[in-house]
């Protein structure tokens, strides 16, 4: 007890509550800014933090992180370009309501969301650590396959009109994430001869090309001089019958991002995309869900923001970490001299404390910090047409070169607005395709590690419980998506 | 309309200095180590006169970058000048290293070196070989260790090599991709135990590999010691031996192979090179500032605190020592069929 109250005294003090402030406010601005991450925020400053004393370091670093997973979700929603592959997913609802001019409140609510989804993900690092642990350990190739093929069934989702278009989306999605380094043999493959291909197709300039370069072809092509007409931006926080339709799934997406942040290597993106799935099959508006859901923003915004909590479990527990960024604290910790483990929390409770005070701390703070910038950046929603072309563009080929300081990944990203303009032309949707290129290393990788390991029996996937109900579960949804949407739908057209 | 343009000012300005941000923000983010050090300028030519370029080929906040970056600011202390740190990832490191050895060779390029600088040429996948670089210095060792799961029912490395011999190929052995520093060490090992077979299951890295270790979903995994301490007095997981000329400091009582009979020291490096060709002068000053920086209490402390296994070669026995593992390299990936 006196470990709390030294905790809770410790972050209170002057400089570690403003780094905790400044952490959030850096990592808010970084995820806000396609391309540049909390990953890379948290990157750049560690050096910076080697000669500070480790809680204070730490502490900094939580609140990039917490503040990181909530800006990229300001830019998905006011200009569609989401600041991070974590974001992607409140894309279509966020910017549909931007559209209609509830850009401001979408942003409220992603803020709420984020902050919590980042509680529950406290609460549950608190009490359930060691307990999570264990579980996250039972996961074997055969499982991780089961469940990433459960995070696969989110295509249905986000398939929109035709779930057989949705379908062809994600395979080709799929066949994309094939390209680059073979996960187990030391050759890269498909990449045509050339050379920055081999390392495979980077994700965020493909997202950034698909979301916010295609829409940059659409808004030339479609624009008309008279057409110009205000949007007003209201006001940016919920009132209470829109925070009490979405809190049930900001819980959801807590419990979800939770889960999903424990394993290591999942991470923030498939938490949001199994997130939206859930919101997609339980809202109480699913006809909204894809052209402007507030639910769809809080279930996922939500999610992704708890997978901070979740993947702190076995980065602490086991000194393995569930994500990049994780990986990065980790490694800022080790320079510090402390060493993530199962002892950690059996000799330095004097820093495991201080962590989880510190990560309230940033979550609660993330609420005003949050609501700060939402006023000022929801204005872009007001900026002229050619104008916001200009700035899409900008921000755009900023965030692609960014990610990895490549010129190339600039290239992949116009080539893949080219893509997503008509695949959008032709009603296929794009999401899937963003779904499938995250899941599809993940997929791949797990199935020919449980492959090796059976001796090529695909039983083993059937044998492990674990893997057993995820399959299940993964059926049933499928199916129950499948049959939903036959029963909506009117007669379906001839050939589908 | 007033408010509009005022705006539409403030967003511009936003935009303009966003690319100032994204595009400048290494060099600024790394500049501070080098005002305090700027007594101890060099004598000799005038070198270094501007902030001189790191490329490091592994990601940002991975093992080998923190490292590198570590020596990286106490080696730009004493040379009075910042490195400005670039990550320049993909394909194994040879993306990075090629554009390093095509640098201009005035000693402002510096590339971090690791031991897959031997394996890429050694697969022939790369046109970049070691020889390509002139060497500043080693820094860092990392021996592996053959590790069990903790409640594993082999004790001892004899009898996991037997197992493995008897039962060729049902073992599950976690690793890095194939062809791989660990995927060597134990094609090495199997070697010396004379027809010992693993089944070898490829992980991402080492967290991954941990992971296995410790849920049991492999019945054996090669890993360097770094991070392994906690793992092993915790006991959910073993240690069976050290593939190294010496026992380690940190398990002074578990043996090396070559005590056991197996001759295998199998060791992962990390170093600085420029690329051929650079002024002996500035390879001087280079070689000089980093083996100040490298005996620097400071440094050994906090390198000590981040788990680095300090290991100095100057420019002259790292070659020696790079000539010697070569072939070791290309004969072990011969013998794993990666290579004719």
């Amino acid at each position: 007890m006196e470990l709390v109250f030294n905790a809770i005294i410790t972050i209170f003090q002057p400089i570690n509550f403003s780094l905790t402030l400044l952490g959030v406010l850096i990592g808010t601005l970084f995820g806000a800014i396609p391309g540049l991450t909390a990953t890379l925020a948290i990157a750049l400053l560690s050096p910076l933090t080697f000669n500070m004393d480790p809680i204070s370091s730490m502490l900094l670093l939580l609140g990039i992180y917490a503040g990181g997973m909530y800006g990229g979700s300001i830019t998905a929603i006011t200009i569609r370009a989401p600041g991070a592959p974590a974001n992607a997913a409140v894309v279509d609802d966020g910017y549909a309501l931007t559209l209609q001019g509830k850009g401001g409140v979408a942003i409220g609510i992603s803020n709420v969301a984020g902050v919590v989804g980042g509680l529950f993900s406290c609460i549950a690092m608190i009490f359930l650590s060691p307990l999570l642990a264990k579980f996250a350990l039972m996961f074997g190739p055969a499982e991780y396959f089961s469940v990433t093929l459960f995070g696969l069934t989110a295509v249905f989702a986000v398939s929109g009109k035709s779930f057989i278009k949705g379908v062809f989306s994600a395979l080709l999605g799929l066949l994309l994430a094939t390209v680059g380094y073979d996960p187990i043999l030391p050759f890269s493959r498909f990449n045509f001869g050339i050379a920055p291909l081999s390392r495979g197709l980077s994700f965020l300039p493909a997202v950034i090309g698909m979301f916010a370069f295609a829409e940059v072809i659409r808004l030339v092509l479609e624009y008309k001089e008279e057409e110009q007409q205000m949007v007003k931006v209201d006001r940016v926080v919920p009132n209470l019958q829109e925070f009490k339709e979405s809190f049930r799934f900001m819980i959801r997406g807590g419990i979800i991002g939770v889960l999903i942040g424990i394993l290591p290597g999942a991470g923030g993106t498939i938490a949001s995309y199994v997130s939206y799935g859930d919101v997609r099959r339980n809202a109480r508006h699913p006809e909204l869900v894809g052209k402007g859901s507030l639910e769809a923003i809080a279930g996922p915004e939500s999610a992704n923001n708890a997978v901070s909590g979740g993947a702190m479990i076995p980065m602490l527990t086991l000194g393995i970490p569930g994500d990049s960024v994780t990986a990065v604290l980790l490694g800022a910790m080790m320079i510090q001299g402390i060493q993530p483990g199962p002892l950690l929390f059996k000799q330095h409770l004097d820093v495991v404390y201080p962590i989880f005070a510190g990560m309230i701390l940033s979550n609660v703070s993330l609420l005003f910090i949050g609501m700060l910038v939402v006023k000022p950046i929801s204005r872009i929603a007001l900026i002229k047409k050619p104008l916001l072309i200009s700035f899409l563009m900008i921000f755009g080929v900023i965030g692609s070169f960014a990610s990895s300081n490549s010129i190339f990944d600039v290239l992949v990203a116009i080539c893949f607005g080219v893509l997503g303009f008509f695949m959008d032309r032709f009603d296929f949707p794009i999401a899937p395709t963003v779904l499938a290129m995250i899941l599809g290393p993940l997929l791949e990788n797990s199935l020919r590690q449980a492959m090796i390991t059976s001796n090529g029996s695909p039983l083993i996937f059937f044998t492990k419980p674990i893997s057993v109900v995820f399959l299940a579960i993964a059926l049933i949804t499928s199916l129950s998506m499948i049959y939903r949407e036959r029963k909506q739908a009117k007669p379906l057209p001839s050939g589908f | 309309m007033k408010n509009l343009k005022k705006a539409l000012v403030i967003i511009l300005i936003f935009s303009l200095s966003l690319g100032l941000v994204a595009c400048g923000s290494q060099p600024a983010q790394n500049n501070p180590p080098a005002q305090s050090g700027q007594s101890t300028a060099p004598a000799a030519p005038a070198y270094p006169t501007k902030p001189m370029e790191m490329i490091i080929v592994w990601s940002a906040g991975g093992g080998s970058d923190l490292a590198a970056r570590l020596m990286g600011d106490y080696a730009a202390k004493e040379l009075g000048q910042s490195f400005v740190y670039q990550n320049v990832t993909g394909a194994n490191g040879a993306i990075g290293w090629d554009q390093a050895a095509n640098s201009p060779a005035d000693g402002y390029t510096v590339a971090n070196l690791t031991f897959d600088v031997l394996t890429n040429q050694a697969m022939g996948q790369t046109p970049i070989k070691y020889e390509d670089f002139d060497l500043i210095m080693q820094f860092t060792t990392q021996p592996v260790g053959v590790f069990v799961p903790g409640d594993s029912p082999y004790q001892t490395l004899d009898e996991l090599l037997a197992a493995a011999k008897e039962k060729p190929e049902t073992l599950q052995m976690g690793t890095t991709p194939l062809g791989g520093f660990f995927h060597q060490a134990s094609g090495l090992l199997e070697a010396a135990a004379d027809g010992a077979k693993f089944k070898y299951l490829p992980f991402k890295g080492s967290a991954e590999i941990i992971a296995a270790l410790s849920g049991k979903h492999v019945d054996a995994g090669i890993q360097t010691l770094t991070g392994m301490e906690q793992h092993v007095e915790n006991g959910s997981i073993r240690v069976l031996a050290i593939l190294a000329n010496e026992r380690s400091k940190m398990f002074p009582d578990t043996p090396t192979a070559k005590e056991l009979g197996y001759d295998v020291a199998w060791e992962s490096w990390r170093g600085f090179g420029v690329p051929k060709g650079t002024p002996e002068e500035v390879k001087t000053i280079l070689e000089d500032a980093f083996k100040k920086a490298y005996d620097n209490p400071e440094f050994q402390q906090k390198a000590t605190e981040a788990g680095l296994d300090l290991y100095y070669r100057g420019s002259a026995d790292f070659k020696t020592m790079l000539d010697e593992q070569y072939p070791n390299v290309e004969s072990v990936l011969r013998q794993l069929e990666f290579i004719k």
